[in-house]
Protein backbone atom coordinates (compact mmCIF):
# COMPACT_ATOMS: atom_id res chain seq x y z
CA UNK A 1 0.00 0.00 0.00
CA UNK A 2 1.29 3.15 -1.16
CA UNK A 3 2.55 6.14 1.50
CA UNK A 4 -0.74 8.49 2.22
CA UNK A 5 1.14 11.32 0.69
CA UNK A 6 -1.37 14.17 -0.37
CA UNK A 7 -1.60 13.71 -4.44
CA UNK A 8 -0.87 17.48 -5.47
CA UNK A 9 -3.56 17.58 -7.58
CA UNK A 10 -6.67 16.62 -4.97
CA UNK A 11 -8.33 19.18 -3.29
CA UNK A 12 -8.64 17.81 0.20
CA UNK A 13 -5.69 16.88 2.29
CA UNK A 14 -5.42 13.30 3.54
CA UNK A 15 -8.27 11.64 4.82
CA UNK A 16 -11.05 13.96 4.26
CA UNK A 17 -13.34 13.90 1.10
CA UNK A 18 -14.71 16.88 -0.76
CA UNK A 19 -18.44 17.73 -0.44
CA UNK A 20 -19.95 19.69 -3.08
CA UNK A 21 -22.35 23.00 -2.37
CA UNK A 22 -25.73 22.12 -0.87
CA UNK A 23 -28.53 23.04 1.07
CA UNK A 24 -29.43 22.53 4.21
CA UNK A 25 -32.51 23.03 6.36
CA UNK A 26 -32.55 25.22 9.07
CA UNK A 27 -34.81 26.34 11.50
CA UNK A 28 -37.00 29.52 10.18
CA UNK A 29 -35.08 33.09 11.35
CA UNK A 30 -34.69 36.47 9.88
CA UNK A 31 -31.31 35.63 8.13
CA UNK A 32 -33.02 32.40 6.65
CA UNK A 33 -36.59 33.15 6.42
CA UNK A 34 -37.14 29.48 4.29
CA UNK A 35 -35.82 27.65 6.60
CA UNK A 36 -33.21 26.64 4.14
CA UNK A 37 -29.37 27.66 3.96
CA UNK A 38 -26.25 27.32 1.70
CA UNK A 39 -23.46 25.00 2.69
CA UNK A 40 -20.36 26.09 0.97
CA UNK A 41 -18.43 23.33 -0.84
CA UNK A 42 -15.86 22.09 1.47
CA UNK A 43 -13.25 19.32 2.80
CA UNK A 44 -15.25 16.95 4.97
CA UNK A 45 -12.92 13.95 7.30
CA UNK A 46 -13.55 10.79 6.48
CA UNK A 47 -15.37 8.73 9.11
CA UNK A 48 -13.55 5.51 7.83
CA UNK A 49 -9.42 5.75 7.54
CA UNK A 50 -9.86 5.40 3.59
CA UNK A 51 -9.69 8.35 1.05
CA UNK A 52 -12.72 8.19 -1.06
CA UNK A 53 -13.09 10.23 -4.28
CA UNK A 54 -16.33 11.24 -4.60
CA UNK A 55 -17.74 13.17 -8.37
CA UNK A 56 -17.06 16.45 -8.02
CA UNK A 57 -13.29 15.97 -6.96
CA UNK A 58 -13.02 13.99 -10.03
CA UNK A 59 -14.26 16.55 -12.30
CA UNK A 60 -12.08 19.42 -10.54
CA UNK A 61 -9.00 17.48 -10.52
CA UNK A 62 -9.38 16.76 -14.93
CA UNK A 63 -10.85 20.27 -15.23
CA UNK A 64 -7.48 21.47 -13.35
CA UNK A 65 -4.59 19.27 -14.56
CA UNK A 66 -5.46 17.05 -16.95
CA UNK A 67 -3.98 19.91 -20.01
CA UNK A 68 -1.10 19.53 -18.47
CA UNK A 69 -0.29 15.63 -18.63
CA UNK A 70 3.07 14.28 -20.32
CA UNK A 71 2.11 11.20 -21.45
CA UNK A 72 -0.89 10.71 -23.63
CA UNK A 73 -1.70 7.78 -25.56
CA UNK A 74 -1.26 7.59 -29.58
CA UNK A 75 -3.70 9.84 -31.37
CA UNK A 76 -4.65 7.13 -33.82
CA UNK A 77 -8.58 6.53 -33.89
CA UNK A 78 -7.72 2.39 -33.87
CA UNK A 79 -10.71 2.70 -36.71
CA UNK A 80 -13.47 4.10 -34.23
CA UNK A 81 -14.94 7.28 -34.96
CA UNK A 82 -14.89 8.60 -31.05
CA UNK A 83 -11.19 7.03 -30.82
CA UNK A 84 -9.42 9.72 -29.87
CA UNK A 85 -11.59 12.07 -28.31
CA UNK A 86 -10.95 10.91 -24.84
CA UNK A 87 -7.19 10.63 -24.98
CA UNK A 88 -6.46 13.03 -22.69
CA UNK A 89 -8.68 11.73 -20.22
CA UNK A 90 -7.41 8.81 -20.59
CA UNK A 91 -3.79 10.14 -20.09
CA UNK A 92 -4.87 12.18 -17.04
CA UNK A 93 -6.67 9.33 -14.76
CA UNK A 94 -3.31 6.70 -15.90
CA UNK A 95 -1.33 9.69 -14.41
CA UNK A 96 -3.51 10.06 -11.49
CA UNK A 97 -3.24 6.41 -10.36
CA UNK A 98 -0.08 5.81 -11.70
CA UNK A 99 1.31 8.78 -9.22
CA UNK A 100 -1.13 7.48 -6.67
CA UNK A 101 0.12 3.70 -6.45
CA UNK A 102 3.48 4.32 -7.77
CA UNK A 103 3.94 0.19 -9.57
CA UNK A 104 7.27 -1.22 -10.35
CA UNK A 105 5.88 -1.45 -14.04
CA UNK A 106 4.18 2.07 -15.26
CA UNK A 107 0.60 1.73 -16.35
CA UNK A 108 1.32 2.53 -20.04
CA UNK A 109 -2.17 5.07 -21.61
CA UNK A 110 -2.02 3.38 -24.85
CA UNK A 111 -3.02 -0.25 -23.10
CA UNK A 112 -5.76 1.41 -21.64
CA UNK A 113 -6.83 2.79 -25.25
CA UNK A 114 -6.74 -0.34 -26.86
CA UNK A 115 -8.58 -1.60 -23.51
CA UNK A 116 -11.55 0.77 -23.91
CA UNK A 117 -11.54 -0.17 -27.68
CA UNK A 118 -12.38 -3.50 -27.39
CA UNK A 119 -14.51 -2.82 -24.22
CA UNK A 120 -16.79 -0.36 -26.00
CA UNK A 121 -15.15 1.49 -29.02
CA UNK A 122 -15.45 4.25 -27.39
CA UNK A 123 -18.96 4.66 -27.54
CA UNK A 124 -20.75 6.02 -24.79
CA UNK A 125 -23.88 4.14 -23.90
CA UNK A 126 -26.70 6.39 -22.05
CA UNK A 127 -29.31 3.89 -21.42
CA UNK A 128 -29.29 3.17 -17.54
CA UNK A 129 -30.27 -0.90 -18.54
CA UNK A 130 -29.27 -2.07 -21.37
CA UNK A 131 -30.82 -5.65 -21.81
CA UNK A 132 -28.11 -7.24 -22.89
CA UNK A 133 -24.89 -5.53 -21.96
CA UNK A 134 -24.36 -5.71 -18.05
CA UNK A 135 -21.77 -2.92 -17.66
CA UNK A 136 -21.56 0.65 -17.66
CA UNK A 137 -19.68 3.47 -19.69
CA UNK A 138 -16.25 3.48 -21.85
CA UNK A 139 -14.59 0.99 -20.20
CA UNK A 140 -17.49 -1.03 -18.89
CA UNK A 141 -17.78 -0.89 -15.50
CA UNK A 142 -20.73 -2.94 -13.78
CA UNK A 143 -23.27 -2.55 -10.96
CA UNK A 144 -21.12 -5.28 -8.79
CA UNK A 145 -17.69 -2.95 -9.56
CA UNK A 146 -19.21 -0.11 -8.81
CA UNK A 147 -20.47 -1.50 -5.40
CA UNK A 148 -16.85 -2.90 -3.81
CA UNK A 149 -15.30 0.43 -5.39
CA UNK A 150 -17.51 2.20 -2.89
CA UNK A 151 -17.83 -0.08 0.02
CA UNK A 152 -15.49 0.90 2.88
CA UNK A 153 -15.66 -2.45 4.35
CA UNK A 154 -15.24 -4.56 1.26
CA UNK A 155 -12.18 -5.59 -0.46
CA UNK A 156 -10.64 -2.84 -1.24
CA UNK A 157 -8.04 -1.58 1.56
CA UNK A 158 -8.14 2.24 0.13
CA UNK A 159 -8.78 4.95 -2.26
CA UNK A 160 -12.54 4.45 -3.05
CA UNK A 161 -14.85 5.66 -5.47
CA UNK A 162 -18.38 6.68 -4.57
CA UNK A 163 -20.26 6.95 -7.48
CA UNK A 164 -24.21 7.09 -8.56
CA UNK A 165 -25.42 4.71 -11.55
CA UNK A 166 -26.04 7.52 -13.79
CA UNK A 167 -22.62 8.71 -13.03
CA UNK A 168 -20.95 5.82 -14.01
CA UNK A 169 -21.51 7.26 -18.00
CA UNK A 170 -20.23 10.56 -17.33
CA UNK A 171 -16.72 9.98 -19.59
CA UNK A 172 -14.51 11.24 -16.70
CA UNK A 173 -16.24 9.97 -13.86
CA UNK A 174 -15.99 6.25 -15.73
CA UNK A 175 -12.19 6.39 -16.44
CA UNK A 176 -11.41 7.22 -12.88
CA UNK A 177 -13.35 4.36 -12.02
CA UNK A 178 -11.93 2.14 -14.55
CA UNK A 179 -8.25 2.69 -14.47
CA UNK A 180 -8.30 2.48 -10.29
CA UNK A 181 -10.08 -0.38 -10.72
CA UNK A 182 -7.06 -1.99 -13.39
CA UNK A 183 -4.86 -1.03 -10.62
CA UNK A 184 -6.98 -3.51 -7.73
CA UNK A 185 -7.46 -6.10 -10.57
CA UNK A 186 -3.31 -6.25 -11.15
CA UNK A 187 -3.11 -6.68 -7.01
CA UNK A 188 -5.52 -9.74 -8.24
CA UNK A 189 -3.99 -11.23 -10.63
CA UNK A 190 -0.34 -11.40 -8.88
CA UNK A 191 -1.82 -12.76 -5.51
CA UNK A 192 -3.84 -15.37 -8.31
CA UNK A 193 -0.57 -16.32 -10.12
CA UNK A 194 1.82 -16.02 -7.06
CA UNK A 195 3.92 -13.46 -8.53
CA UNK A 196 3.60 -9.78 -9.74
CA UNK A 197 0.95 -9.71 -12.49
CA UNK A 198 1.73 -7.79 -16.41
CA UNK A 199 -0.29 -5.09 -17.11
CA UNK A 200 -1.77 -7.44 -19.75
CA UNK A 201 -2.79 -9.92 -16.62
CA UNK A 202 -3.91 -7.31 -15.13
CA UNK A 203 -6.37 -6.45 -18.25
CA UNK A 204 -7.14 -10.45 -18.42
CA UNK A 205 -8.42 -10.51 -15.11
CA UNK A 206 -10.31 -7.12 -15.24
CA UNK A 207 -11.96 -9.47 -18.19
CA UNK A 208 -12.58 -12.66 -16.24
CA UNK A 209 -10.24 -14.62 -18.16
CA UNK A 210 -7.14 -14.76 -16.89
CA UNK A 211 -7.22 -18.14 -15.56
CA UNK A 212 -8.39 -19.59 -19.27
CA UNK A 213 -5.33 -17.78 -20.72
CA UNK A 214 -3.84 -20.51 -23.19
CA UNK A 215 -6.40 -22.96 -21.99
CA UNK A 216 -9.38 -21.86 -24.00
CA UNK A 217 -8.84 -20.69 -27.34
CA UNK A 218 -11.90 -18.14 -26.89
CA UNK A 219 -10.30 -16.45 -23.61
CA UNK A 220 -6.83 -15.68 -25.85
CA UNK A 221 -8.66 -14.35 -29.24
CA UNK A 222 -10.55 -12.25 -26.19
CA UNK A 223 -7.24 -11.17 -25.20
CA UNK A 224 -5.71 -11.10 -29.50
CA UNK A 225 -7.86 -7.93 -29.97
CA UNK A 226 -6.42 -5.89 -27.17
CA UNK A 227 -2.70 -6.92 -27.89
CA UNK A 228 -2.99 -6.10 -31.44
CA UNK A 229 -4.49 -2.82 -30.68
CA UNK A 230 -2.13 -2.17 -28.08
CA UNK A 231 1.11 -2.79 -30.38
CA UNK A 232 -0.61 -1.29 -33.01
CA UNK A 233 -0.18 2.04 -30.58
CA UNK A 234 2.76 1.54 -29.49
CA UNK A 235 4.60 1.28 -32.78
CA UNK A 236 6.25 4.71 -34.00
CA UNK B 1 -38.18 -31.00 -75.01
CA UNK B 2 -37.39 -33.31 -72.52
CA UNK B 3 -33.53 -32.35 -72.30
CA UNK B 4 -34.39 -28.32 -72.16
CA UNK B 5 -36.79 -29.50 -69.30
CA UNK B 6 -34.16 -31.63 -67.59
CA UNK B 7 -31.29 -28.96 -68.18
CA UNK B 8 -33.78 -26.44 -66.51
CA UNK B 9 -34.67 -27.90 -63.68
CA UNK B 10 -30.63 -29.18 -63.27
CA UNK B 11 -30.09 -25.44 -63.62
CA UNK B 12 -32.57 -24.37 -60.85
CA UNK B 13 -31.28 -27.47 -58.86
CA UNK B 14 -27.81 -25.87 -58.86
CA UNK B 15 -29.02 -22.21 -58.29
CA UNK B 16 -31.28 -22.80 -55.32
CA UNK B 17 -28.27 -24.84 -53.85
CA UNK B 18 -25.72 -22.39 -54.10
CA UNK B 19 -28.29 -19.84 -53.20
CA UNK B 20 -28.66 -21.67 -49.92
CA UNK B 21 -25.31 -21.72 -48.90
CA UNK B 22 -24.14 -18.15 -49.61
CA UNK B 23 -24.50 -15.41 -48.08
CA UNK B 24 -25.44 -11.57 -48.69
CA UNK B 25 -23.15 -9.11 -47.53
CA UNK B 26 -24.72 -5.32 -46.86
CA UNK B 27 -21.84 -3.86 -46.22
CA UNK B 28 -18.21 -4.19 -45.57
CA UNK B 29 -15.08 -2.55 -45.08
CA UNK B 30 -12.36 -3.66 -43.59
CA UNK B 31 -13.34 -2.55 -39.72
CA UNK B 32 -16.77 -3.82 -40.70
CA UNK B 33 -19.17 -6.34 -41.79
CA UNK B 34 -23.45 -6.29 -42.30
CA UNK B 35 -23.80 -10.25 -43.38
CA UNK B 36 -26.92 -12.05 -43.72
CA UNK B 37 -27.36 -15.83 -43.99
CA UNK B 38 -29.79 -18.58 -44.07
CA UNK B 39 -31.27 -19.96 -40.89
CA UNK B 40 -29.29 -23.45 -41.53
CA UNK B 41 -25.64 -21.10 -41.96
CA UNK B 42 -26.58 -19.30 -38.43
CA UNK B 43 -25.70 -20.72 -35.15
CA UNK B 44 -25.63 -19.30 -31.96
CA UNK B 45 -23.87 -20.40 -28.27
CA UNK B 46 -23.21 -19.18 -24.75
CA UNK B 47 -19.63 -21.36 -24.97
CA UNK B 48 -18.28 -21.98 -22.07
CA UNK B 49 -15.40 -20.08 -21.02
CA UNK B 50 -14.82 -21.18 -17.27
CA UNK B 51 -16.92 -24.36 -16.61
CA UNK B 52 -15.77 -24.19 -12.84
CA UNK B 53 -16.53 -20.75 -12.37
CA UNK B 54 -19.75 -21.12 -14.73
CA UNK B 55 -18.49 -18.11 -17.17
CA UNK B 56 -19.69 -18.35 -20.74
CA UNK B 57 -19.18 -15.78 -23.74
CA UNK B 58 -22.13 -15.09 -25.85
CA UNK B 59 -20.97 -16.30 -29.77
CA UNK B 60 -22.72 -16.17 -32.78
CA UNK B 61 -21.81 -17.92 -36.27
CA UNK B 62 -22.49 -17.28 -39.98
CA UNK B 63 -21.42 -19.53 -42.59
CA UNK B 64 -20.44 -17.55 -45.56
CA UNK B 65 -18.63 -20.51 -48.24
CA UNK B 66 -15.03 -21.27 -46.90
CA UNK B 67 -15.40 -19.12 -44.28
CA UNK B 68 -16.89 -19.12 -40.14
CA UNK B 69 -17.46 -15.63 -39.53
CA UNK B 70 -17.24 -15.90 -35.68
CA UNK B 71 -18.93 -12.73 -33.53
CA UNK B 72 -18.34 -12.55 -29.67
CA UNK B 73 -19.91 -10.27 -27.31
CA UNK B 74 -17.32 -8.17 -25.44
CA UNK B 75 -17.45 -9.40 -22.48
CA UNK B 76 -17.65 -13.29 -20.66
CA UNK B 77 -20.68 -13.62 -18.51
CA UNK B 78 -22.29 -15.80 -15.65
CA UNK B 79 -23.65 -18.63 -17.51
CA UNK B 80 -27.26 -18.05 -16.32
CA UNK B 81 -26.90 -14.59 -17.63
CA UNK B 82 -26.13 -15.81 -21.19
CA UNK B 83 -28.93 -18.26 -21.26
CA UNK B 84 -31.22 -15.31 -20.67
CA UNK B 85 -29.56 -13.39 -23.08
CA UNK B 86 -29.44 -16.48 -25.88
CA UNK B 87 -33.45 -16.70 -25.23
CA UNK B 88 -33.74 -13.17 -26.03
CA UNK B 89 -32.21 -13.80 -29.44
CA UNK B 90 -33.96 -16.81 -29.84
CA UNK B 91 -37.04 -15.18 -29.89
CA UNK B 92 -36.00 -12.91 -32.50
CA UNK B 93 -34.28 -15.62 -34.84
CA UNK B 94 -37.21 -18.78 -34.24
CA UNK B 95 -38.96 -19.44 -37.62
CA UNK B 96 -36.92 -16.73 -39.39
CA UNK B 97 -35.09 -17.89 -42.66
CA UNK B 98 -32.77 -15.31 -42.43
CA UNK B 99 -30.29 -13.88 -40.10
CA UNK B 100 -28.41 -10.78 -40.21
CA UNK B 101 -25.39 -9.88 -38.46
CA UNK B 102 -23.39 -7.15 -38.00
CA UNK B 103 -19.69 -7.41 -36.56
CA UNK B 104 -16.59 -4.63 -36.43
CA UNK B 105 -13.03 -4.94 -35.42
CA UNK B 106 -11.64 -8.77 -37.19
CA UNK B 107 -9.11 -10.45 -35.92
CA UNK B 108 -6.87 -11.90 -38.81
CA UNK B 109 -8.40 -14.57 -41.29
CA UNK B 110 -6.90 -18.19 -39.92
CA UNK B 111 -7.73 -21.88 -40.13
CA UNK B 112 -10.82 -22.66 -39.06
CA UNK B 113 -10.45 -23.45 -35.22
CA UNK B 114 -14.41 -25.31 -34.86
CA UNK B 115 -13.54 -28.73 -35.91
CA UNK B 116 -13.59 -30.04 -31.95
CA UNK B 117 -16.07 -27.55 -30.90
CA UNK B 118 -19.71 -28.30 -30.00
CA UNK B 119 -20.97 -26.48 -33.28
CA UNK B 120 -22.98 -28.06 -35.94
CA UNK B 121 -21.78 -30.05 -38.47
CA UNK B 122 -21.54 -27.54 -41.38
CA UNK B 123 -19.54 -24.95 -39.57
CA UNK B 124 -16.78 -27.63 -39.15
CA UNK B 125 -15.92 -28.26 -42.72
CA UNK B 126 -15.13 -24.68 -43.74
CA UNK B 127 -11.00 -23.69 -44.41
CA UNK B 128 -11.29 -20.86 -42.64
CA UNK B 129 -12.39 -18.18 -39.85
CA UNK B 130 -12.46 -14.90 -39.11
CA UNK B 131 -13.45 -13.44 -35.68
CA UNK B 132 -15.75 -10.00 -35.09
CA UNK B 133 -16.82 -8.00 -32.54
CA UNK B 134 -20.66 -8.40 -32.11
CA UNK B 135 -22.55 -5.37 -32.49
CA UNK B 136 -26.42 -6.37 -33.32
CA UNK B 137 -28.58 -9.13 -34.77
CA UNK B 138 -31.57 -8.42 -36.73
CA UNK B 139 -34.27 -10.60 -38.48
CA UNK B 140 -37.67 -9.23 -39.62
CA UNK B 141 -39.20 -9.74 -36.07
CA UNK B 142 -36.79 -7.02 -35.01
CA UNK B 143 -33.06 -5.78 -33.70
CA UNK B 144 -31.28 -6.43 -30.42
CA UNK B 145 -27.89 -4.49 -30.29
CA UNK B 146 -25.14 -5.40 -27.44
CA UNK B 147 -24.92 -1.28 -27.22
CA UNK B 148 -28.59 0.40 -27.20
CA UNK B 149 -27.89 2.50 -30.27
CA UNK B 150 -26.56 0.27 -32.41
CA UNK B 151 -30.00 -0.89 -33.93
CA UNK B 152 -30.07 2.06 -36.09
CA UNK B 153 -28.96 0.96 -39.26
CA UNK B 154 -28.58 4.42 -40.96
CA UNK B 155 -25.98 5.50 -37.86
CA UNK B 156 -24.20 2.36 -37.59
CA UNK B 157 -21.63 4.32 -35.85
CA UNK B 158 -22.72 8.09 -36.40
CA UNK B 159 -23.07 7.50 -40.25
CA UNK B 160 -19.16 6.32 -40.12
CA UNK B 161 -17.93 2.92 -40.93
CA UNK B 162 -14.96 2.16 -38.87
CA UNK B 163 -11.97 2.13 -40.80
CA UNK B 164 -8.17 1.70 -40.31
Amino acid sequence: MPDKLKHPWRTCPVGEHWVKEHTRQVPVSEKNPDGVTIVDAHCRKNSSHHEIFVAEELHEIATKYFKTVKKLPKPDNLGNPRGNDFDELIGGWTQFWNDTFNPDVLLDPNLIKALVASESSFIINSKEESKIGQARGLIQITEQTRNILADQKGELKDFLITLSKKEFFDPNLNLAAGIRWLFHKKFLASHRLKREATWLEAIAEYKGILSQLGKVKKADDIMKRVTREYERLCKK
Amino acid sequence: MQKVKNLFFVCLFAYSSCAMNSAKIHNQSKEFLDIEVGKDNFHMECADIDKEEKKSLMVFYALDGDTVHEFFFRRISEENSCKNVINQFNKLTQGMQKIRLVGISPLDKKKNNLTKDAVPENFKSPSYLINWTFIRLETSKGCEAYFENDCDSENYWGGLFPQK
